[in-house]
């Protein structure tokens, strides 16, 4: 942004993550068996379909004799259950050079209908559920893209919505959940996004305080665990816990997703080294009655890609 | 909230079940996905390879155990130390007529259990599945070939032996493990 004239007023959502957050370059070596197989699949021909169900792109090899070929992840998940377990998926497994040369060979000849030489005489993947059904459950499992580690460390200065007597203030937890930056997955006040397939995370509570302290494990505070989609933002949001009655929204905010990299460690040692990142996120105020000052949330992110890095 | 109501939810908490944390790894095509399905809906689903993770909450006796059903193919295993926090008890499932791959899921295993992130971790089922495929080990064969003893010293370990898509063993294993979270209650 460089010379901003002003701080902008508490905006609805916080700056990206920051670049530090940044993939580390190292020299990823394609096994010899992988690249293989990747060839095959990318180039037009026998390979660039699933010798099974004819779908594009097939991203797991059947390894056994006699029914070696290249399918999609659905047909690889009958061969696993039913049929053989020699499946490995050509970009998170690696594939052996001499196995890789035996699928290349099945897909080479055309005889590479995996499936019809197990015995099965019409798709066996279906198991009951319609196709579209199962359409449906791939697309949503593999359109994700990486998982999303988060950790409510704490909050500060949060809006006191008890009584005030006694040391009775609030008793706050911190909700999560991934979103688009704005839409109907949002709650509006003092109704959670409970229903409507949205996976919302929440800390324990903490009682009477308004800086409460969580943090990773015994802490409550996670870290929880997001699959990530593409989506554009993770929420959060504050509320007091109350026995009784709905609990009183203390204060919410929008963290954008966009600057997430497209990161998949390799190595243990990569992984280690992969950052997670402390962001600070100042909460907007939700028309919830108490103090004026919304205070702020701190978070712990981790991201670990599901990409096709090799 | 008050002395009141913390004491409303003391004695929910002792009257209820036992919340605890499972995690279910091993490697790719063990037959994590199908177990955990198994056990949760009574029936078999027709499982793709899982990207990423499943989680499900299991109820057995009185405990609640939240598990974690994280992907086994060898890039996936990045993410396992993840989910190591916290954890009260691993199921570690085997396919037991995958001989040629039994010593990577032994190290696999050894790995996880000598993370300091799994200290809390005082229980380690393994579910050696599969045993209806002919060349299946027997779950004494694939306790030493993964040299149990060794590996889980110091936890209450048990193989159990089982097939994921009939449920055969499914509970006998469940069973030792929710006795083993109540015992450390």
């Amino acid at each position: 942004m460089g010379c901003a004239p002003s701080q902008p007023a508490r905006a609805t959502s916080v700056e990206p993550l920051s670049p530090r957050w940044t993939p580390l370059e190292s020299s990823r070596e394609i096994p010899p068996g992988n690249a293989t197989l990747q060839a095959l699949v990318a180039r037009p021909g026998r390979g660039s379909a699933c010798a099974d169900c004819g779908a594009p792109s097939p991203s797991w090899a059947v390894l056994d004799e006699g029914q070696a070929g290249l399918v999609c992840g659905e047909c690889a998940g009958v061969h696993r259950t039913g049929v053989s377990s020699a499946t490995r998926n050509i970009f998170w497994d690696t594939v052996p050079v001499e196995a890789a040369a035996r699928v290349a060979a099945a897909v080479a000849s055309g005889q590479s209908r995996a499936y019809a030489s197990c015995g099965r005489t019409e798709h066996c993947g279906t198991g009951g559920a319609s196709r579209q059904q199962l359409a449906l459950r791939l697309a949503e499992k593999y359109a994700v893209r990486g998982i999303l580690f988060v950790t409510v460390e704490g909050a500060e200065s949060l809006p006191n919505a008890d009584s005030g007597v006694m040391g009775d203030v609030s008793d706050p937890k911190v909700l999560l959940w991934l979103g688009p930056l704005s839409g109907e997955t949002a709650p509006s006040a003092g109704r959670l996004p409970r229903a409507n397939g949205v996976d919302v995370h929440e800390t324990s509570p903490r009682s009477n305080t308004l800086n409460p302290v969580w943090g990773a494990g015994e802490g409550g505070g996670g870290p929880f665990s997001l699959k990530w989609d593409g989506v554009e933002a993770l929420h959060v949001l504050a509320v007091d816990v109350d026995v009784v009655t709905e609990p009183d929204l203390l204060g919410r905010a929008v963290v954008r997703l966009d600057g997430i990299p497209d990161y998949a460690p390799l190595s243990k040692e990569e992984e280690a080294a992969a950052p997670s990142q402390l962001v600070t996120v100042p909460l907007l105020r939700t028309g919830a009655p108490g103090d004026s000052k919304p205070g702020l949330v701190r978070l712990s992110l981790r991201y670990h890609g599901l990409g096709e890095a090799w | 909230m008050g002395i009141v109501s913390s004491l409303i939810r003391g004695v929910f908490e002792r009257l209820g079940t036992k919340d605890s944390r499972v995690l279910m790894l091993g490697l790719d095509a063990a037959g994590k996905t199908t177990i955990l399905y198994k056990l949760k809906v009574g029936e078999t689903v027709s499982t793709i390879p899982t990207i990423g993770f499943n989680v499900e909450k299991l109820q057995y006796k009185r405990c609640e155990m939240t598990t974690w059903d994280v992907g086994g193919q060898e890039r996936l295993r990045r993410l396992w130390r993840h989910y190591y926090t916290g954890t009260d008890a691993l199921i570690f499932v085997v396919d037991s007529a995958d001989r040629e791959r039994l010593s990577d899921a032994a190290e696999e295993l050894s790995a996880v259990l000598s993370d300091p992130g799994m200290s809390e971790c005082k229980s380690v089922l393994v579910y050696a599945n599969k045993q209806d495929l002919p060349e299946a080990l027997t779950p004494d064969e694939i306790a030493s070939e993964m040299r149990m003893s060794e590996v889980a010293a110091g936890r209450k370990w048990w193989v159990q032996a089982c097939v994921g898509v009939s449920n055969n063993g499914l509970y006998e294993g469940l069973d030792w493990l929710a006795d083993r979270i109540m015992e450390s209650a």
